[in-house]
């Protein structure tokens, strides 16, 4: 570490930029993003071994569950042009999420993938809701599917 | 020479210095304009390991390791690779060019020797390992 905890860079960064952090039912730190247009997006951090005996903190905040609406094929590509993050599945859900190397970490890199994260998963999860949306909404009025076949 | 330059100096400079320190053979920078390393893993074996800059959205220089493990049309289940993505740490799998590879990238400004790494071992690592479950690919 250069010269803190990610607990004391996490508390430094939300007293800065005004986001709230907290923790979640499981211990781990929950951080609440703001975000450009006033909303607002979870960014979780827990922390893992990696295959070396280090720590690896991890990252993530979620998109949505898993369905119809995101082309796994399409979102592995997107993964070879982030530089931040990636996307994954974590049990049933769509996420964005990045690991660091504890003993590697700064403030500078804490902060910015926090963001970077919480505004892709924000971003994503619009997107997402957006393609779901006229779908269900058509089926609970039982009007037409949407490729214009009645139901 | 700019800051940005330097910065992308210092961090070639790191990875030359650990091909020195782990007996990785560098290719920095060929007649083709692309870097690659032959990093050697833990059963002896080497695997190739290709570097390319690029910038973020803020426009800060970024440093992309990969290396390619099976083509893209291989592959029948793409859910199962973003579910393996949530396990690994340091990398990801991505489709790049039709090919299924795996990449880490490290914004340059913060770029640390440990981390730095850390990133390529992975990458080469977890490249193998998915080669051999994959069928491979030859290079």
């Amino acid at each position: 570490m250069k010269g803190g905890t990610i607990e004391s860079y996490i508390a430094q960064i939300c007293q800065y930029r005004n986001w709230k952090v907290g923790k979640d039912s499981g211990g781990y730190t929950i951080v609440d993003v703001l975000l450009q247009d006033g909303g607002a997006h979870r960014v979780t951090v827990m922390r893992r071994l990696d295959s070396c005996g280090g720590i690896s903190v991890l990252f993530f905040s979620e998109i949505g569950p898993v369905d119809q609406t995101m082309d796994p094929a399409e979102v592995l590509k997107d993964n070879g042009f982030m530089n931040h993050g990636a996307f994954a599945i974590w049990g049933n859900r769509f996420v964005v999420m990045d690991t660091q190397l504890e003993e590697a970490a700064d403030i500078e890199e804490v902060a910015a993938t926090i963001f970077h994260l919480a505004n892709y998963a924000d971003r994503l999860h619009k997107k997402k809701a957006a393609k779901a949306g006229p779908k269900d909404i058509g089926v609970m009025l039982g009007g037409p599917k949407p490729d214009g076949k009645p139901m | 020479m700019s800051a940005e330059n330097e910065s992308i100096q210092v961090v070639m400079q790191m990875v030359q210095q650990l091909c020195v320190k782990y007996g990785w053979q560098d290719n920095l920078v060929n007649e083709a304009g692309e870097s690659n390393i032959s990093v050697r893993l833990m059963d002896g074996s080497m695997q190739r390991v290709f570097l390319f800059g690029r910038r973020d959205i803020n426009g800060q220089p970024v440093l992309v390791f990969y290396t390619p493990v099976v083509p893209e049309n291989l592959i029948k289940e793409f859910n199962e690779l973003l579910r393996m993505n949530s396990e690994l740490n340091y990398s990801r799998f991505a489709i790049v060019k039709n090919k299924v590879v795996v990449l880490a990238t490290q914004l340059i400004m913060t770029a640390d020797y440990s981390e730095v790494a850390r990133k390529i071992q992975n990458v080469a690592q977890q490249g193998k390992n998915f080669e051999k479950r994959f069928g491979g690919m030859r290079l």
